[in-house]
């Protein structure tokens, strides 16, 4: 009897000693964040929690830790990588909100998060007015893409084969970018059109190579494989520019066939606000001479990554104009 | 044969057997640990890869894949607690057999159908992978909705004496993974206006609830139904290891699971767990009447271990062809391709063919590894069957509060854990099955969204699932499996 109560009060102080190491994590901070009267350049310094939207082995996730071991190697500090996935980021904050303000806990989360996300989900009330944006890891246009197969080689030919069928476009989840900007296009263009949805634009893209949806969105660098083997074509651009980065395709704005929708691709690194300008401008600083090393070089190589370089202030001022465009989607289209 | 050639000097050298071993090792060891999945593994060991090449880097990872698939039995058979997913149809035999007093016995018939279905599975990648990538083209949301439904049949032959009690537990496990942001909506389910759960109820914290806590809490309350908790009685010497008899008596049903466990792997977002059942259910299915399923029977452990493994290095298959992951496990890797320079996708082969050969034979090396470092490895963990049962009960507390807290670094999962642990012992006492609600969590969300994408495909006609081959080909074969099923007399007893 007494090897029983011994055992169930281990397993109820394990219990509590796992939910007081949570717990007991906001309060351990290494360096205080608010004092606001930093006037030396800031030098990134103590333990780093970065916490990512995304799963293992994305995008997100792979700058995230170039970003890490980008201030391990330059300031000898400890900076650890937590995926949170969920809701647009909202879960990885929930738990960056837990902690102290402080330049050391920090989030990687997407534009989503304060712009479509809340207007889907009403218990997600992220504002970016309780964060301090440090600056931008990746920007990326979004993409419409045709098989190769299919017969279509332009807008207009899509424009054609919806007039007589329902067009069926691959896209995440409804609220998430590549599902917005194809409704409010298909939408735009008066188009009869139904999304086939799934966890990932991979798999929208294998949906359109197998003829199950007729087109798909994706970020520009991912749909670049397919573009590149021929099994995809890329037809617009969700941009203001034309995107030119594919081996024969000059790819025409959305905007130039008629429908006013730019929306791009945002992943960047938050902290809570009452963190000082200076530390958040200072650790981007760090971030962005990281850029100009050799390993930085290297590894963004290796990973096709073209980093972005939009500083906070810019930054915020981009995610609010578009979330005032989602907003108009939304309230349209949803 | 130039990139043949090429790829065995990138893959012959002693740095990268090494890395290969040091793989399999941390495997073998989070796998066996339940809830720290190999995932993890090859998360934690990510970084360490940053500097290597991407030759013994990739071999690394992969090691720690296959080992962990193999690390999840022992905890299964042991313990009664799948270390990982793919190992949950493995305790249904696994820890009967170790109640017997044969703990070893089962862990090599794991060991050998582990390295068996690892082979099939990396003999697969190697040469048929243009083949193999085409059935994950060809398989839409009607073939996923109707593999689903195929899987779930399942849970009539798992139910034990009651069919409706297995229908409910399976409806639970439904019930359970529809929670979270809906993926064909949008909108949110039973979250209760938490964030936390808005990315869903997480499967492992499940499976260690409904698996280790419920029978811990028997323990606790000294009523272990059947038997869950009794003291196991190992024999030892060499009569405890699987005869060559065995293993080929055993071997048809390895080879009939590993080919179905490399063809399930092939397709993207099924998994090991899938393979695992469909392969036990289809052993049960053609047992002889003298083989008692549920009981400890060999067959019942090499099926699901042959097919979990073979879902291993297939699932890289679309992977590496097309640039879908199968599992999580295959997206944490396309992470790590990426950062190696490797794109993966249509244009991989022709890219970067050396050290993509160089993996891909490595990953049959792997294989041998795997059972070696197994053969000498089993004895160790055997010896967790001599720790008393009282301490043993407080340190698997202790084990799954850890690793449903090294899940996602929140209490919220250990939270689950313990809630799904209340609930399972509940239903054990009302004698509803587990098994169903593991099979409904896996297989409930693939069915629904499936469904649901196949009518948006089709506008609505349900015909769209008989006039694809595939999807009525599953459909038929779910209607034979259940008449089948109604004419046997044979039963599993679960567990």
């Amino acid at each position: 009897m007494k090897k029983k109560m011994l055992a169930a009060f281990m397993a109820v102080a394990m219990v509590f000693s796992i939910t007081a190491c949570q717990n007991s994590a906001g309060t351990s901070n290494n360096n205080s964040g608010n004092s606001g009267q930093q006037k030396e350049a800031y030098v990134p310094k103590g333990d780093f929690n970065i916490r990512v939207f995304a799963a293992a082995g994305g995008v997100a996730d792979s700058i995230t830790r170039i970003a890490a071991k980008g201030l391990q190697e330059d300031y000898g500090v400890t900076a650890v990588v937590s995926n949170l996935t969920g809701a647009s980021g909202a879960v990885a904050v929930a738990d960056l909100d837990s902690y102290k303000p402080s330049i050391n806990e920090l989030a990687v989360v997407s534009m989503s998060l304060f712009t479509m996300a809340p207007l889907m989900n009403p218990d997600i009330k992220a504002s970016l007015d309780n964060y301090e944006i440090v600056g931008s890891l990746i920007r990326d246009d979004f993409v419409l893409l045709v098989s190769s197969k299919s017969g279509i080689k332009n807008w207009d030919d899509l424009v054609a084969y919806g007039k007589n069928n329902q067009i069926i476009y691959g896209s995440n989840t409804p609220g998430g970018f590549t599902h917005v900007v194809q409704v409010a296009l298909f939408g735009e263009a008066g188009l009869n059109a139904q999304a086939l949805t799934s966890d990932g634009s991979n798999k929208d893209i294998l949906a359109v190579m197998s003829g199950d949806a007729i087109c798909a969105t994706a970020t520009a660098t991912l749909a670049k494989t397919y573009i590149d083997s021929g099994e995809v074509i890329p037809i617009a651009v969700f941009s203001d520019k034309n995107y030119t980065g594919y081996n024969g395709f000059d790819v025409p704005t959305v905007k130039s066939l008629g429908y006013d929708i730019t929306l791009p691709s945002y992943n960047f690194l938050i902290s809570r606000a009452g963190v000082s300008k200076e530390e958040a401008s200072g650790l981007y600083k760090a971030l962005l001479s990281y850029r100009e090393t050799d390993s930085f070089k290297t590894q963004a190589t290796n990973a096709n990554y073209i980093p972005d370089n939009t500083d906070g202030e810019t930054l915020r001022k981009e995610i609010e104009h578009y979330a005032e465009v989602c907003k108009d989607i939304y309230d349209k289209y949803y | 044969m130039d990139v043949l050639v090429s790829a065995l000097g990138h893959l012959l050298t002693l740095q990268n057997f090494i890395l290969m071993n040091v793989g399999v090792f941390v495997g073998i060891i989070f796998g066996a640990i339940p809830g720290m999945s190999g995932n993890l593994g090859i998360t934690v060991f990510l970084p360490f890869t940053f500097q290597m090449g991407a030759v013994p880097a990739l071999l690394m990872l992969c090691g720690i894949f296959f080992g962990s698939n193999f690390g999840g039995s022992i905890s299964a058979i042991l313990i009664n607690t799948p270390g990982t997913n793919g190992a949950c149809a493995t305790l249904l035999d696994g820890f009967p057999m170790a109640k017997k007093g044969h703990p070893l016995k089962a862990l090599d018939m794991a060991l050998i159908a582990s390295t068996f279905g690892g082979l099939i599975s990396a003999l697969s990648l190697l040469l048929f992978s243009p083949q193999i990538s085409k059935i994950a083209l060809n398989f839409g949301a009607p073939e996923y909705f109707a593999l689903a439904l195929f899987g779930l049949s399942i849970i009539a032959s798992v139910s034990g004496d009651s069919i409706l009690k297995g229908l409910v537990s399976g409806a639970i496990g439904m019930i359970v993974a529809s929670v979270g942001i809906d993926s064909i909506s949008g909108l949110t389910r039973f979250t209760f206006g938490k964030v936390k759960m808005y990315n869903g109820i997480k499967m492992i914290a499940v499976l260690l609830g409904v698996y280790a806590i419920a029978q811990l809490i028997g323990r606790v309350n000294g009523n272990d139904k059947g038997g869950q908790a009794s003291s196991l009685v190992v024999e030892k010497g060499k009569k405890d290891r699987v005869t060559l008899a065995e293993v080929k008596s055993t071997a048809p049903v390895m080879l009939k699971s590993s080919v179905i466990g490399s063809i399930i792997g092939a397709i993207p977002g099924t998994g090991s767990a899938i393979a695992a059942y469909i392969a036990y259910n289809e052993a049960k299915r053609t047992a002889k009447p003298e083989e008692h399923f549920g009981e400890g029977e060999l067959r019942g452990i090499a099926a699901p271990e042959s097919a979990n493994n073979g879902a291993t290095a297939s699932c890289l298959i679309p992977l590496l062809t097309l640039g879908i992951p199968g599992d999580a496990v295959a997206a944490t890797l396309m992470g790590a391709f990426t950062m190696h320079g490797l794109v993966v996708g249509p244009k991989l082969f022709q890219d970067s063919g050396p050290i993509i050969y160089a993996m891909m034979i490595g990953c049959v090396i792997a294989q041998l590894f795997m059972y070696t470092q197994g053969r000498y490895l089993m004895p160790v963990f055997v010896k967790i069957t001599h720790i008393p049962q009282d301490l043993l009960t407080a340190l698997l507390m202790v084990i799954c509060c850890a690793g449903a807290f090294a899940i996602a670094n929140t209490v919220f999962d250990v939270h689950v854990m313990l809630l799904f642990g209340v609930i399972a012992y509940v239903m054990s006492k009302f004698d509803f099955p587990a098994v169903p609600i593991v099979l409904g969590m896996v297989l409930g969300p693939i069915a629904e969204s499936n469904l649901r994408n196949a009518l948006t495909m089709s506008n609505g006609s349900w015909s769209i699932f008989i006039k694809r081959p595939i999807c009525l080909g599953f459909i038929i074969l779910t209607f034979v499996f259940i008449i089948l099923l109604k004419h046997s007399t044979k039963k599993i007893v679960p567990n």
